[in-house]
């Protein structure tokens, strides 16, 4: 793959200057070149990978969703690729058809497409091989950062072009990193709970105003039957009474047997006082019941009242530290579950790395790449470790800043070539300030001996304060003032 | 001199609205209503004949305080006085919490129990005196004959301390009708609060009906008493009341279905027992109430218990009322 031309639009018009900008990029080596620093070398190499679709964070003073970048570069298959980025939309044109992409969640089709890269865990890792930041970039061997949150992991890129991924494994490697994030969460209330609890924080937790709403609560739960068994019976007296009245209506007459005419009313019909009176006297027991309450209910709500004017509002940390007192969080128990679940963590990373480790050509293939161009830098095995799996080496410490240096170089292009060897992408390389540290010029050319010899076929973009590299056909961008007059 | 009218505290209309369900506790069987005024401090018991008990209640907030006891029933008298010219009034009550009514201690044994109930006649002399010299001085004529010194203790404001005297007789008072299953607490507070919900009135009447049919209203309950009549077990009986009380008291409590069961029954096998009476005719005629009962989702048996249990309660509270009404002849 390679970079042909960057185009920058400013997304606010602006009447005074131009708003725009194109860069131009040669297919061999190019030299973002300017005298002085804080020019915005850095900024336009983080443009492109930002204008790639990549989540780049911002350089001091440049807003990247400012802007809308129009990105041409010879993609898979040696197809002409234009991407248009505004924020977090992409365009893909290939001159004939236009696809658009959300960002980050279509990032991997977009850039499978772009490198014609099947294997996602590959496309995965692709820019941490081909990009050197300046910020990080020079302290990522095998594994970490690249620029902001993009990671890199050799395992990943070798079990992606070994074709050896393990969806089952990796998905319970994320599961179990989740929970552990999860369950530290939950020890840092835990601690914070027993700092507030330390500080007796929490004596104006349990406040009287709590527990009068608790005794609230109980009786509005007393109340309820209580209510509805008064209107049952107020219904059955209610029936009763037009039943009677349905009867009385009739005027009926009957005749005892002692002659006398007795007429049909609620005065005559058996039974009838004698029911009316057991209602109201239910009726009127349960009203008591409820009066009684209802009594309990005023006199607890007139304290409430009272206690909200004693006491001033919780403020919201109150009212928070008010809720965490209250989460039942058992501390010991959740740090013996991060650290079961620690050592599956490291089970898995284990089993991760085995399953790429076993029997894979490609890291002895790596190993060779890296040893023979460490050993063009003037390392020896006491840099690099003549055993194949030292590339999976965790121990950065023991080498020195230059040293380092050069060893990162030798692991970055040896990415590239083997990505190269293996996809048949050829992918730019590109370096920013690969000349800082205490690096010698003598070493720098030696790297840049090997890039001119080893990587003529991939384009190589490199941001520096020196033009002085030797390589024949290079393209100097030249920085002055703003990288940006907009 | 203190007025008679002064306004009563809530100490005091607590003590006089006790004292009236006492005196109503002590003639129930004669009584029908009892009025508290609160102005004047008076208890006025109608009974059934028409005749009156009047009564002046005074109160002392502190038992040991008799500064003013002999203030107090000087103007009790004077009011009971006032009161003995109405017609039809039989008995004269001078009603007190103070333990020494006649700040003398040498007649306070007579007063030492917690409730003391003494005709004039057996006062001590000394009390006799002293009343029949205020009434000389002041020109009251009453007969002394219908007076009767009553001395309440009625102390503290522990509930269970203060209303010990009331307590008692409610318990009395239940046990006499054979009644051992209603706490006397509620009851009691439940009569208490027949005052207390008009005391803003100043004025309130209590019929005897009123104390009563809450009694009955209870003793009604379908419940144990039901089950026991049922031979059902206890237990069983509980479960169904559970789900199925509303539905059983939408019955019983229902005239028309009331009216149907009485109407039944009574012609039913009237020479036999009253209890064997019951079983036989839920036994036999309980299917013919199947359709007031509308249980679709209940099992056979579950439905054949609410019946019968419905029937068997209508059957049992028509016998409590009368049973009731009659001791406390009402």
């Amino acid at each position: 793959m390679r970079i042909v031309s960057l185009q920058v639009n400013a997304n606010q018009l602006n009447l005074l200057n131009d708003n725009q900008k194109v860069f131009s990029f040669g297919e061999n080596v190019n030299i973002v070149y300017s005298t002085k620093n804080s020019v915005g070398k850095t900024t336009l190499l983080r443009l492109l990978m930002y204008a790639l679709g990549y989540p780049i964070p911002n350089t001091r003073g440049i807003q990247f969703s400012d802007y809308e970048t129009i990105l041409t570069v010879v993609g898979a298959n040696n197809k002409t690729f234009v991407l248009t980025r505004n924020r977090d939309y992409i365009e893909l044109s290939d001159g004939r058809t236009e696809k658009g992409y959300s960002l980050p969640v279509e990032q991997n089709e977009l850039h499978s497409t772009l490198y014609g890269i099947d294997n996602l865990e590959v496309v995965d890792n692709l820019l941490g091989a081909f990009y050197v930041d300046q910020e990080k970039g020079w302290t990522l061997l095998n594994r970490g950062k690249v620029i902001g949150n993009i990671h890199f992991s050799i395992e990943s890129l070798l079990r992606g072009l070994s074709n050896r991924t393990n969806d089952e494994l990796s998905e319970r490697l994320a599961t179990v990193k989740r929970e552990i994030q999860k369950y530290k969460h939950m020890l840092d209330v835990a601690a914070y709970k027993a700092e507030i609890n330390q500080l007796g924080e929490t004596a104006f937790l349990d406040s009287p105003a709590d527990d009068i709403e608790n005794k609230l609560e109980v009786l509005y739960c007393e109340r309820k039957p209580i209510e509805e068994e008064l209107s049952r019976i107020k219904s059955v007296i209610r029936k009763n009474t037009n039943f009677e009245k349905f009867i009385t209506s009739f005027k009926l007459r009957v005749k005892a047997p002692n002659g006398d005419e007795v007429p049909v009313n609620k005065d005559t019909l058996i039974g009838y006082e004698d029911n009316v009176e057991l209602l109201v006297a239910r009726q009127k027991i349960y009203y008591e019941q409820l009066t009684t309450i209802d009594r309990k209910i005023a006199s607890l709500k007139a304290q409430l009242d009272k206690e909200a004017t004693l006491v001033d509002m919780k403020t919201s940390l109150q009212q928070f530290d008010s809720e965490i007192s209250r989460i039942n969080i058992d501390a010991v128990a959740t740090q013996k579950i991060i650290n079961k679940l620690e050592k599956e963590r490291r089970a898995l990373e284990e089993e991760v790395i085995k399953s790429v480790k076993q029997d894979n050509p490609l890291i002895g293939e790596l190993h060779q790449l890296i040893s023979s161009y460490a050993m063009r830098l003037g390392l020896d095995e006491k840099h690099v470790g003549a055993k194949s799996d030292y590339i999976f080496t965790n121990d950065l410490k023991s080498l020195s800043g230059a040293i380092f240096h050069k060893v990162v170089f030798a692991f970055k292009i040896s990415y590239v070539k083997l990505i190269q060897k293996h996809t048949g992408v050829c992918l730019p390389i590109i370096l920013d300030s690969p000349s800082g540290r205490e690096v010698s010029m003598e070493n720098v050319n030696e790297m840049m001996a090997i890039l001119a010899e080893d990587y003529a076929d991939h384009q190589i973009i490199i941001a520096s304060i020196y033009n002085s590299y030797d390589f024949p056909d290079k393209n100097v961008i030249v920085l002055q003032d703003r990288l940006l007059p907009f | 001199m203190k007025s008679s009218n002064a306004s009563a505290s809530a100490f005091g209309w607590d003590f006089q609205s006790n004292a009236a369900i006492m005196l109503m506790l002590k003639n129930i069987e004669r009584a029908s209503k009892v009025k508290v005024e609160g102005q004047s401090e008076d208890v006025e018991i109608t009974l059934a004949d028409g005749k009156k008990l009047m009564s002046q209640v005074k109160a002392v907030v502190k038992p040991d305080d008799f500064s003013h006891v002999k203030e107090k029933l000087e103007a009790g008298l004077r009011t009971l006085n006032n009161a003995s010219k109405l017609s039809d009034v039989e008995q004269l009550f001078f009603v007190t919490n103070s333990p020494n009514p006649f700040n003398d201690t040498k007649t306070m044994y007579k007063f030492s129990s917690p409730l003391n109930i003494v005709p004039f006649s057996e006062l001590p002399t000394a009390c006799q005196q002293t009343i029949s010299d205020i009434c000389t001085s002041e020109g009251y004529d009453f007969d002394t004959a219908l007076l009767t010194v009553c001395v309440m203790q009625f102390h503290g404001e522990n509930e269970d301390e203060r209303y010990k005297v009331l307590s008692t007789l409610t318990t009395e008072f239940l046990n006499n009708l054979g009644i051992y299953r209603i706490s006397t607490g509620s009851l009691l507070t439940l009569w208490q609060h027949s005052f207390a919900v008009n005391a803003s009135q100043v004025t309130t009447s209590i019929t005897k009906r009123q104390m009563v049919w809450p009694i009955i209203a209870i003793l009604c309950e379908v419940g144990d008493d039901d089950a026991k009549l049922e031979e059902y077990d206890e237990n069983d009986v509980t479960e169904i009341l559970q789900k199925y009380r509303s539905v059983i008291n939408n019955n019983s409590e229902r005239f028309e279905f009331v009216s149907r069961v009485l109407s039944d029954y009574s012609d039913f096998h009237p020479e036999m027992k009253s209890k064997e009476r019951t079983k036989k005719f839920t036994d036999e005629k309980w299917q013919n109430y199947k359709d007031s009962f509308d249980l679709r989702s209940a099992n056979l048996t579950t439905v054949e218990m609410v019946i019968r249990l419905t029937i068997t309660n209508v059957l049992r509270s028509r016998n409590v009322i009368a049973d009731i009404k009659s001791k406390v002849k009402l």
